[in-house]
């Protein structure tokens, strides 16, 4: 039963959290307060509600009483399936991203898509490394499609007499078709808007223009529909910002504001005009606190097809600038706390081969891929800044993807020629390549950095000293990269833990299964411990040295403390 | 003197109560999930057996495992009238299992002493109301309690 102590580290979004108590305004972590405590069945994977006999639990104490549920699934089955559920969701996210820019690219982009839901070739992920794909074959999870991988999954949900390692394995299946899905989405975004190339975008909810009238973009939809949108806002004078989103592709720059447990605050800046809202990762929230700033809410996804996206744009380009008109009795209070984050690498326009001298020669001892989104269970971006400082002292070079890049640039990690300390080794090797203290790779994710390493090392990424790091992580999208990462053997650490704890079979395999078979395991720790303490966790496990010195006052972060 | 107080409307039998009870009163670590996998097990204090009702002592005025108790191991606390096992004097012998006519008494062999609800009395509220999800689960005074009872009973 954890109540947080400090809600975020973001002083911006901390005003604005004081600002919401002295009006009565619910925000994100007033809700949490109020699910807590959250049910333990249901956190520890041991719950299950997949049909009508239920819900049932496998009770943890009561010696051998409700030890299985009514059909039969003990506490491994439980655990086993709460994390396939949560995959299969994962899964259908980025299936629904990449038909989404697949449908706008059309051509060769839209074919390959398609392949996604019958009779995929994995041969056909572009960049993937021949040994993992080997190794995905012996152990037979090779995505085929949606028809033989999330359909046939989630029948193991129905019943059936598999395994927990056989189903660990469908779960991993289907996790990789789902990333399978994200490099594919790369790949139409690229024949659309061609090769992503570094350019610097304004973050931070004080990157919101007070005058001029605003619109947000809210969670992921259609890529070419934003730009669109993008484009139609900058040629009618309507400011135009993205919130809980990937960066814009397009030619008009689009700030990216805060991130995703923060996303309600912009809203309370009362300097927002019009929100287009996507459905994933967009708190349903957002509708009655913009019915409280008199903000038009409009969803992109309705069950009846709009104009196409051209006239749309217009359209909402107009209505921001009537809905400016009509709210101007409400005050614009926008804080002065823009950041200029360079974004927008890949493995294409970064020096590969820099990289791997520098880890031959020493200079950088390891690499960190941040992902995730955030999640109010933890002090929003403390983990995942306490641990890139200490990663970047420690020698070890960090790359970062979507609401983690975005979190790390409100504190200057991404603002080129920032003043974020660093081990000489990792300095001179960000200054060789151009960019700043955490490279973000939001472009193609940090799979196509990871692949693009392993392949200028000509390594396996298992042999090479990688981690991928979930610090905050809340969504089953998240859940669904982390499997996929360790299947690509990468090590993998995810925080909160995942909802599988209540079988220490599920845990084992994760960790000792996942290793044997894939080269990197899944880290489910339950143990309680600090940002600081991961931190110098991860940098023994990667250079074999100890790390930060963790005693002391358990409640001091560096970070934390300069705040 | 309060008492807990369940109201068998409100309760939907979802065990939270059983669950933090184990956790956070009869384990060593007070963590979940380590709480799950500690030898010996943890045991509860509050049962939801059968019906969605969940039950514990209830600290009866007249407490016939008192009464049975052959060398003063079941005491009540004379502030608050809570009847409590006073733990290392336990000699494992169950007669407060026997009579308890509640059912709510539990040999827990591993450490031969009998486990029973103390209402959480070195806490400020029991865990049992403090988790319940429906509120099912409250602290009243007996007079308050027993009138809810009467009420039913009509």
């Amino acid at each position: 039963m954890d109540l947080i102590q400090r809600k975020t580290i973001d002083k911006t979004v901390e005003r604005f959290i004081q600002k919401a108590a002295v009006e009565g305004v619910d925000l994100v972590w007033d809700r949490y307060e109020g699910q807590v405590p959250e049910c333990g069945f249901c956190e520890s994977g041991l719950s299950c509600r997949d049909c009508l006999q239920g819900p049932c639990i496998s009770h943890p104490f009561k010696g051998d009483i409700n030890k299985v549920g009514i059909c039969g699934k003990d506490k491994h089955i439980l655990a086993a399936h709460t994390l396939l559920r949560m995959v299969i969701k994962g899964t259908m996210a980025c299936l629904d991203q990449a038909s989404d820019i697949a449908a706008d690219a059309g051509g060769d982009s839209e074919k390959a898509v398609s392949s996604l839901f019958s009779g995929f070739d994995a041969s056909n992920i572009p960049g993937m490394p021949a040994s993992v794909l080997e190794t995905w074959k012996s152990a037979g999870v090779v995505p085929e499609g949606v028809v033989r991988d999330v359909i046939k999954a989630s029948q193991k949900l129905e019943g059936g007499v598999t395994t927990v390692e056989e189903t660990l394995l469908w779960t991993f299946k289907c996790a990789l078709l789902g990333y399978a899905a994200s490099v594919l989405k790369g790949e139409a975004k690229k024949s659309l808007f061609g090769e992503f190339k570094p350019e610097v975008v304004p973050t931070d909810i004080g990157a919101l223009d007070p005058e001029k009238p605003n619109l947000l973009m809210y969670g992921e939809f259609s890529a070419a529909l934003k730009a669109k949108i993008a484009a139609a806002c900058a040629r009618g004078g309507v400011g135009v910002y993205a919130v809980a989103s990937e960066p814009v592709p397009g030619e008009t720059v689009v700030p990216l504001l805060t991130n995703h447990a923060s996303q309600e605050v912009p809203v309370m800046t009362g300097a927002v005009d019009l929100i287009v809202a996507g459905d994933q990762f967009v708190n349903p929230s957002l509708s009655s606190l913009a019915t409280q700033w008199n903000v038009p809410i409009i969803s992109v996804q309705s069950l009846k097809s709009g104009p196409d996206a051209e006239a749309f744009a217009v359209s909402v380009v107009e209505k921001t600038k009537d809905s400016k008109r009509i709210r101007a009795s409400f005050t614009r209070d926008v804080p002065g706390s823009e950041k200029q984050a360079s974004m927008g690498y890949c493995a294409a326009n970064l020096d590969m081969k820099k990289i791997v001298d520098s880890i031959e020669k020493g200079d950088v001892k390891g690499i960190v891929a941040f992902a995730g989104y955030d999640n109010t269970k933890l002090s929003q971006d403390l983990e995942l800044t306490t641990m890139a400082g200490i990663f970047l002292e420690y020698g070890i070079l960090c790359i970062a993807e979507g609401d983690a890049s975005v979190a790390l640039s409100k504190y200057g990690y991404l603002t080129a020629g920032g003043d974020i300390s660093c081990a000489d080794g990792v300095k001179a090797t960000l200054e060789a390549l151009g960019t700043p203290a955490v490279i973000d790779v939001s472009a193609y994710g940090i799979g196509d950095f990871l692949c693009g390493l392993a392949e200028a090392a000509g390594k396996s990424l298992s042999d090479l000293p990688v981690a991928a790091v979930f610090a905050e992580a809340s969504r089953s999208v998240d859940v669904m990269k982390a499997m996929a990462m360790t299947a690509m053997g990468v090590d993998t650490y995810f925080w909160p833990f995942l909802p599988v704890t209540g079988s220490d079979d599920v845990v084992k395999a994760l960790g000792e299964f996942c290793k044997a078979t894939f080269g990197g395991q899944l880290h489910v720790i339950t143990r309680k411990i600090e940002g600081r303490v991961k931190g110098a966790m991860i940098v023994k496990v990667l250079t074999g040295e100890e790390g930060p010195d963790v005693s002391g006052n358990p409640w001091y972060s560096k970070i934390g403390a300069e705040l | 003197m309060k008492v807990i107080m369940v109201d068998q409307e409100k309760c939907t039998g979802c065990h939270l109560c059983e669950l933090w009870c184990a956790n956070e009163i009869a384990s060593e670590s007070k963590r979940m999930p380590d709480s799950f996998f500690e030898t010996p097990q943890p045991v509860p204090r509050v049962f939801v057996e059968g019906k969605k009702f969940a039950l514990q002592c209830r600290h009866c005025p007249e407490a016939p495992c008192l009464e049975a108790c052959p060398n003063g191991t079941m005491r009540r606390d004379p502030e608050t009238g809570l009847v409590y096992v006073h733990e290392p004097t336990c000699i494992g012998c169950w007669m407060c299992v026997m009579v308890c006519p509640f059912g709510v008494i539990n040999p827990y062999s591993p450490m031969k002493v009998a486990v029973k609800c103390d209402r959480c009395r070195n806490m400020g509220y029991p865990i049992c109301a403090e988790v319940c999800p429906t509120n099912a689960i409250s602290v009243v005074e007996r007079a308050v309690a027993q009138a809810g009872d009467e009420d039913e009973e009509k």
